[in-house]
């Protein structure tokens, strides 16, 4: 119940939705890369959101001796994995690229531009919702430190 | 007569008050942090419940039952640290979202800056309460 752990919350928050706009740029960029280092082609990649307890100083408190404060079971959020789809590959007929296979199909990721592009604008959205919260949070803290100066 | 105090009882209420409005902005925070949480359901704090839980009975004195000096307010900082009750958290069960996470982002957006202000109405009042004391101290001078 502290301001400045909120701030810390709202950050988390934006982090996580940082990783997410990574991972997606990352499908986007690659939705037509054939070759990996891993052999195949490049498989679509998705993060997975975690709720996670913000980690107390009630610890530090307990070892000099002050009573420990429960904790208030707030929660930040974290990037728990990265999945890969299990999506089979698109096959498409060329048999003049170099990764084509004795058929003459070439293995492309199934990535939908359209669909990583909207949740590109969801991770976005999200960032900036954190963000209007920092700032929120910022502005009480900065009116609480003008209490101070005139009290 | 009232209990006699530099720090009376709308002293403590506000500084209550203002917990609970940080408390809530925590709740909310974490709620907008979570938007993209599967399963997450959002929580949010009963103010209004809270604050008449929380307010120890000698904040808000029963104008009938007093006589004579109270040393109410002799312990202002003692109020709850950290947690409530559970039965004053609210939490928002998910309607027909697929990954089961129940936070409105624009409804937690709205509750946020209404409680911001909220917050800044307490410290404002904080303010005003103490100025009446400079004022007295200084013997009315400006």
């Amino acid at each position: 119940m502290d301001l400045f752990k909120i701030l810390g919350v709202s950050s988390t928050g934006m982090q996580a939705q940082r990783s997410r706009m990574t991972v997606v740029t990352g499908n986007m960029v690659n939705s037509e890369t054939t070759r990996t280092p891993e052999g195949g082609p490049y498989k679509r990649r998705d993060v997975v959101f975690q709720a996670v307890p913000l980690e107390d100083e009630s610890s530090t408190l307990t070892t000099i001796g002050l009573p420990q404060r429960p904790s208030s079971g707030i929660v930040g959020v974290e990037v728990a994995g990265v999945r890969e789809s299990a999506k089979t590959p698109k096959r498409i007929y060329d048999p003049h690229h170099p990764d084509a296979d004795a058929e003459g199909y070439v293995a492309y990721p199934d990535i939908n531009v359209m669909e990583e592009m909207a949740d590109l604008m969801s991770a976005v959205r999200s960032y900036e919702a954190n963000l209007a919260v920092f700032n929120a949070t910022k502005g009480l803290l900065r009116r609480l430190l003008e209490f101070g100066r005139q009290g | 007569m009232a209990g006699f105090t530099l720090f009376g009882s709308t002293h403590q209420l506000l500084s209550l008050s203002m917990r609970l409005r940080a408390m809530r902005h925590e709740f909310l925070a974490a709620n907008i942090a979570n938007a993209d949480t599967p399963g997450y359901r959002a929580r949010d704090l009963d103010f209004s419940a809270a604050l008449r839980a929380l307010a120890a009975p000698e904040t808000m004195p029963d104008r009938a039952g007093e006589s004579g000096i109270q040393l109410i307010g002799s312990r202002p900082f003692d109020l709850p640290q950290g947690t409530v009750d559970e039965s004053l958290i609210r939490i928002q069960e998910a309607e027909g979202k697929l990954d089961g996470n129940s936070v409105d982002v624009d409804r937690q957006m709205a509750t946020l800056v209404e409680n911001s202000l909220s917050y800044e109405t307490s410290i404002a009042l904080l303010a005003r309460t103490l100025a009446g004391l400079r004022y007295a101290i200084g013997e009315g001078r400006r």
